[in-house]
């Protein structure tokens, strides 16, 4: 028997709200209204799977599909009593089996349905606005009632089909080994409401679209593009053009330029250290280098450690060697000895390098990348709890660069720079991520991996985040939805 | 009865396009001297390749097919239909490790799910670069 959705939407509507008042989250505080639309669901799955549980971690319900619904509710619950917005937000969410093996799953998604512009009270002219956001700015519903954000989630986890961890539904954070769904949620409803732009991180395109007879339209930015600070040019992406973005896109050059983030950012972010490699003298191979760091070994301190940079030597063992792998003990550790020693990647472990070198009498090691293709130097996997010298990589082309004046004597030193803010430029700007090479959905439209304290809208999913959304409601603000302030004020053509 | 969504068909059969053919890749990470080689398991049907374009293109940021409605008032609205959403995967690396990783293309999911590094990350938790 099918229900038909209006009546489905509200009793999901009824049924929802019913939860939400015996969540002891401050729900009756809320200032905007987000309802869970489950009507995609069938009668006996998903959010209404009649399998009996034991309630966990203060969520009350004693089936799969209520403990479901009172985790999405809590999420919604959460982002809802910090915005304000006089439209209803509702969440189309379904829970079906997905993608589910030993090694990978998909765990779920989330996205907003449309973007607006032109709308009245728009603050910007000709920019894309998230529906939910637009629909708050306008103060009414300028799409017909439908959804502002949808959802899919994985139902399958919960047979511990991944490594046999399931969602966590409880209230309270205790996850343990398993996906707190609440902070997955949190997460992908925070890209539905607006920690996403519309504009191509990779090509630079903006969300452009056609009309009702198929004329394609010309693009527009979205209003997250104004707050996107290439620091390499000083232009913000809504003024850049699609060349321009697609090559700022890469490269770890990008902050969010906002005035709400900037001091939460100030106040939240921890100073940190930026490992780094230095080259002495003054010629052509001078200079800073970005590194690598290891799983083994002591990390490189503030005062750091230099020396002079010697080709490390060891025998060809065979054709698939070079005397240059640090594979087997250095033959040339009279001049290795109390210096710093350059060794090839490849061949053997990370760890057996460094040991060869520390066995010569090598204060530190620097690892060269061996394919070109990687733009980044790597990180270095193993253990060895033997190996008491610090060892950094760096890229192929540096190791290239550096190997070639080895002749000719060259000093260097491996410390860790001091940043202010970790995962910030010095005016606690957070640096969005973009890696050297481009990663689809993960470049751009998160906060970069190396803030800490771990936040919420990183690409990845931390194990330690706990049920808050830290900066992403700053960035909600930047853009307009306002938390006792005015999104129009703060915002000005070209500028954040 | 419930009608299962496009966007969760294409899903779910995306499972045996996704699933990893070289799980047991190089448990060296240290060597390295090029990525250990994996395979994928490419669509063998027509309807396995129509499902892997549908969810390419669920997944894509495309958008001169899509229709801008324009209202009277000069209010533009344009419908996703399903897509620009975010993907959050999750996957067990070579070290035994979990990463997870929040994509909006295809082609980063299906990189993502198949474990081609050897190189572990001392992040810990940090996505693959």
């Amino acid at each position: 028997m099918t229900m038909n959705r209006p009546v489905l939407r509200a009793a999901s509507a009824a049924l929802a709200a019913a939860l939400a008042f015996t969540l002891s989250s401050g729900t009756a505080l809320a200032k905007a209204r987000i309802t869970i639309d489950k009507s995609g669901d069938g009668p006996t799955e998903g959010f209404n799977d009649p399998t009996p549980v034991q309630p966990v971690g203060g969520n009350t319900g004693t089936t799969l599909g209520q403990q479901r619904l009172i985790s999405f509710q809590a999420a919604a619950d959460i982002w809802a009593n910090i915005l304000d917005s006089p439209v209803e937000i509702i969440i189309k969410a379904t829970f079906d089996p997905l993608t589910c093996t030993s090694t990978s799953a998909v765990l779920g998604s989330a996205g907003a349905t449309a973007s607006v512009a032109n709308f009245p009270n728009a603050p910007l002219q000709n920019v894309w606005y998230p529906i939910a956001l637009a629909n708050k700015l306008a103060g009414t519903d300028l799409n017909g009632g439908k959804p502002s954000i949808t959802a899919h989630f994985n139902s399958a986890i919960d047979t511990g089909c991944f490594l046999g961890s399931k969602w966590y539904y409880g209230l309270d954070g205790n996850h343990g080994n398993d996906t707190d769904l609440i902070v997955t949620l949190l997460h992908e409803f925070g890209h539905g409401l607006g920690f996403a732009g519309t504009t191509d991180g990779e090509t630079g395109d903006f969300l452009a679209g056609k009309d009702s007879s198929g004329n394609p339209l010309p693009g527009k930015p979205s209003v997250f593009d104004y707050h996107i600070l290439d620091l390499k040019s000083g232009m913000h992406w809504n003024v850049m053009t699609a060349d321009e973005r697609a090559i700022s896109g890469v490269g770890e050059q990008l902050v969010w330029d906002g005035g709400s983030v900037r001091p939460a950012a100030a106040k939240l972010l921890v100073a940190g250290g930026l490992p780094i490699l230095t080259v002495g003298g003054l010629g052509s191979v001078a200079g800073d280098y970005a590194v690598g760091t290891p799983s083994f070994g002591p990390a490189v301190s503030t005062s750091g450690i230099s020396g002079r940079l010697i080709a490390a030597i060891d025998p060809v063992e065979d054709a698939a060697h070079t005397a240059l792998d640090g594979c087997s003990p250095l033959t040339n550790a009279l001049e290795v000895h109390g210096n710093i020693a350059l060794i090839d990647r490849g061949l053997c472990n990370f760890t057996v390098k460094a040991k060869n070198a520390q066995n010569a009498g090598a204060i530190a090691v620097i690892i060269a990348d061996n394919n070109a293709d990687h733009c980044d130097p790597p990180n270095m996997g193993g253990s060895d709890s033997t190996i008491t010298i610090p060892t950094l990589s760096i890229t192929t082309s540096a190791g290239a660069l550096i190997r070639a004046q080895l002749a000719g004597g060259l000093n260097v030193t491996m410390h860790s720079k001091s940043i202010p803010f970790s995962g910030a430029d010095a005016s606690a700007n957070p640096r969005l991520y973009s890696p050297c090479a481009f990663e689809g959905g993960s470049s751009i439209y998160h906060w970069d991996v190396s803030a800490t304290p771990n936040l919420l809208m990183e690409p990845n999913i931390n194990p330690d985040l706990k049920h808050e959304v830290d900066l992403t409601a700053n960035e909600l603000n930047d853009i307009g939805w306002g938390i006792g302030w005015s999104g129009r004020k703060s915002l000005k053509r070209g500028h954040p | 009865m419930r009608s299962t969504p496009l966007f969760v068909q294409a899903l779910a059969i995306s499972a045996l396009i996704l699933v990893p053919l070289a799980a047991s890749a190089a448990q060296r990470p240290e060597a390295a001297a090029t990525p250990a080689r994996t395979v994928l398991a490419l669509p063998v049907t027509a309807t396995d390749s129509a499902s892997d374009s549908l969810l390419e293109h669920l997944l894509s940021r495309r958008s001169d097919d899509l229709l801008v409605m324009r209202h009277q008032d000069g209010t533009e609205v344009i419908d996703f239909a399903d897509r620009q959403a975010m993907v959050v995967l999750i996957r067990r690396n070579d070290d035994g490790t979990i990463s997870y990783a929040c994509v909006d293309s295809f082609a980063r999911a299906r990189q993502f799910m198949t474990p081609v590094r050897t190189v572990v990350s001392a992040q810990s938790g940090a996505p693959e670069k």
